[in-house]
């Protein structure tokens, strides 16, 4: 239940059995079937989630009914509205399971105990902002300056799993493009 | 829009599970998990909180411990002698979870305390039941 997440942690830091097992104890394991919702806009983002199988998706709904996908998560990754998660402010973002998925969850008061209890772990989450800057970092100049095939692009490079298990549309709607153009760019690369 | 709690119901089909179960069934935003391991008094109690309860999230499950993972409260209402088996089966998957523990003295059970050491154990009498109410960040009596 815990392999992923020790996974995770132990490349980036080096935990002690002791350690492992008292980390264990501020997780809450929670499954979810596909469809199901983490969250829902509207209410607070109470915890960040890791993924030990599955995946999901966070996504907002504009006025016109168009659903705009912010992030996917499959196994390894964690997820999350960070805003809600520490303003306490409703979310602006669903988050939903596409499929059949398994998560350990951890809330603001279990994370707080957590770095008091295995200081460890502060660098583990440092290094994960790290990391999350930087892709997001390299998201919005991705949206900002490259072409839709130069995005679909790096898509494929950084994880290759998300284009086979998720549909077509949330793909287009991940990079920003009309379902239609995503079609455009595949055929001309697969052209190519 | 708020999310639904999900609450595993684990002996459903005993006499005060079963009365938990009615009276809870009507609860807005709150999907029941069933669990006994009486299949047919379980599906004939199903089959009632559907007639009773058009539209509510009732599901039978076979599985106490996927149901408990699935679940954000557990609902333990089994025969003190059943207890530390079913703690035994789930206590990898309610850490940091609320198991609610009915019983008729509304006495704190020690051998749950010691099983399910990482769990926020609440033990309520039958009759406070009715008192409960399920919020986003867990339950209120």
């Amino acid at each position: 239940m815990f392999e992923v997440l020790l996974g995770n942690i132990n490349k980036k830091i080096s935990l002690t059995e002791k350690e492992q097992e008292l980390v264990k104890t501020f997780f809450i394991p929670k499954k979810l079937r596909r469809k199901q919702f983490l969250l829902q806009e509207g209410e607070v983002c109470q915890y960040t989630a890791f993924v030990e199988k599955g995946l999901l998706r966070s996504y907002n709904v504009d006025e016109k009914g168009h659903e705009h996908v912010l992030q996917f998560a499959v196994e390894d990754w964690w997820i999350a509205d960070l805003y809600s998660f520490l303003t306490g402010e409703p979310s602006g973002y669903n988050i939903d399971a596409l499929e059949d998925t398994e998560l350990l969850l951890i809330n603001g008061s279990s994370y707080e105990a957590m770095m008091e209890a295995v200081p460890k772990m502060e660098r583990y989450f440092r290094i994960l902002t790290q990391n999350s800057l930087v892709a997001t970092q390299r998201r919005l100049s991705g949206n900002i300056s490259l072409t839709a095939e130069e995005n679909y692009k790096q898509l494929i490079a950084g994880n290759n799993t998300i284009l086979q298990r998720v549909p077509q549309h949330m793909i287009a709607s991940f990079l920003g493009i009309a379902p239609e153009t995503l079609s455009r760019v595949r055929r001309q690369m697969t052209g190519k | 829009m708020v999310m639904k709690k999900t609450i595993a119901i684990i002996g459903a089909t005993e006499p005060t599970g079963k009365a938990a179960t009615m009276q809870l069934a009507s609860h807005p935003g709150v999907r029941f998990l069933l669990l006994s391991p009486d299949t047919t008094a379980l599906a004939s109690l199903t089959h009632t909180l559907h007639a009773t309860f058009p539209g509510a999230e009732i599901e039978a499950m076979t599985c106490t411990r996927d149901a408990s993972w699935e679940a954000d409260i557990i609902l333990l209402t089994v025969p003190e002698a059943e207890e530390e088996m079913v703690a035994q089966l789930i206590k990898e998957v309610v850490t940091g979870k609320i198991v609610i523990h009915i019983n008729e003295t509304g006495r704190p059970s020690d051998i749950l305390q010691k099983a399910l050491p990482h769990s926020i154990i609440e033990t309520l009498k039958p009759e406070e039941i009715t008192g409960l109410s399920f919020t986003q960040s867990g339950v209120r009596s």
